[in-house]
């Protein structure tokens, strides 16, 4: 995936059109890569045909993984960032609004209808 | 509960941390986040982290060929940040106040380097990782031309003045990526260091310079006519 972000950024420099550091911009371009390929089924199938099922050593965590991938899957593109940045690369609720260009308010609302997807996720898999 | 945080708001962020390592924060976020990390272990851990993880990504094989000036740069961040080193030459000169670290006005002049490796050379970018016995050679890009001075302050705290070598500030023209004469070869103090392209109307004694950098690295005083660009960087022992 680095690979890929770095060769596109070499290919087509004026990506970064420096209204944000650089280190900003290469967060927000790797999370909207990553987000892309999670969201391409063909590719989702190709990565779990190459990796097999998950061990058996460690089946919670893959199940916690599992779980995530889908949930990103699953939410509307805003909330899947604001998650991505809030829970996996856990900046603050002002870094969030920066990365999104929104408010903070903005964020609040998006982790809020985030989590109660998640909520209703684990639910579903309870009954 | 698939949704939950290892950290607490207050603490910093990787992207922080990164962005502090890379010298991109501004003064006011980098005193900050400093001030944190004294009192946070978890966070200074993850700070050391981070930095091994980029110091190991760092200038792979030195590539000989030039390359463009976004796929140095790039290379650098994905380091995760990086920084450079030089010597310490003849003490030198100073400013006003200067634009934070990492923003770049549009038509500012821009401090540029090269850093020669053995039989290779790269060209810089801010967060470069330097070792003691690098060459850097300076450049510029400036649409209006002017007089030009490099300065910098090491890892001990030290302000020495790069370029010129004598005690004249010297004028030179507009272009654009334009070397300039010599290069400083890299001293064995360790730490970050930050180089400061003193891009003035009119030349300004050298002394005055150094001594506006050292007074306040942050924002130096200089005067009204003279735009400061830095450059961070960090220089490490080989290994």
């Amino acid at each position: 995936m680095v690979q890929e972000l770095f060769t596109s950024l070499l290919d087509r420099p004026e990506q970064f059109s420096g209204r944000s550091s650089l280190m900003t911009f290469l967060y927000r371009a790797t999370t909207n890569l990553c987000l892309n390929r999670l969201r391409n089924a063909r590719t989702r199938r190709r990565l779990l045909e190459r990796q097999g099922p998950p061990p058996a050593s460690a089946p919670a965590r893959a199940e916690a993984r599992a779980q995530a991938a889908e949930l990103l899957r699953r939410l509307p593109e805003d909330q899947a960032k604001a998650v991505v940045y809030y829970y996996i690369d856990e900046m603050s609720q002002a870094e969030v609004a920066d990365m999104l260009g929104c408010s903070r308010r903005h964020v609040g609302d998006l982790l809020t209808r985030a989590r109660a997807q998640a909520a209703a996720g684990e639910l579903r898999r309870v009954r | 509960m698939i949704l939950e945080r290892t950290r607490d708001e207050e603490c910093l962020s990787d992207l922080t941390l990164d962005r502090m390592r890379v010298g991109e924060l501004s003064a006011s976020e980098d005193a900050a986040a400093r001030e944190h990390l004294a009192g946070c272990e978890r966070c200074a851990a993850r700070r050391g982290e981070l930095a091994g993880d980029a110091d190991a990504a760092a200038l792979p094989p030195l590539a000989a060929r030039r390359r463009g000036p976004w796929g140095v740069a790039l290379v650098f961040a994905a380091a995760a940040a990086v920084t450079l080193i030089v010597t310490r030459p003849a003490p030198a000169p100073a400013p006003e106040p200067a634009p934070e670290i990492g923003e770049r006005r549009k038509g500012a002049p821009t401090l540029r380097f090269h850093v020669r490796r053995g039989d290779a050379v790269l060209e810089g970018a801010p967060g470069e990782v330097l070792r003691p016995g690098d060459a850097i050679r300076f450049g510029y890009s400036w649409s209006e031309g002017g007089a030009l001075a490099v300065l910098s302050r090491d890892g001990a705290g030290v302000t020495s003045v790069y370029f010129p070598q004598g005690q004249v500030m010297p004028t030179v023209a507009a272009g654009e990526a334009v070397e300039l004469p010599g290069a400083t070869l890299l001293d064995d103090v360790t730490g970050p260091e930050t180089f400061y392209g003193v891009f003035c109307a009119r030349p300004v004694a050298l002394e005055r310079l150094r001594v506006a950098v050292e007074a306040d690295p942050d924002a130096p005083r200089l005067p009204g006519e003279c735009v400061i660009d830095r450059v961070r960087v960090e220089k490490r022992d080989g290994r």
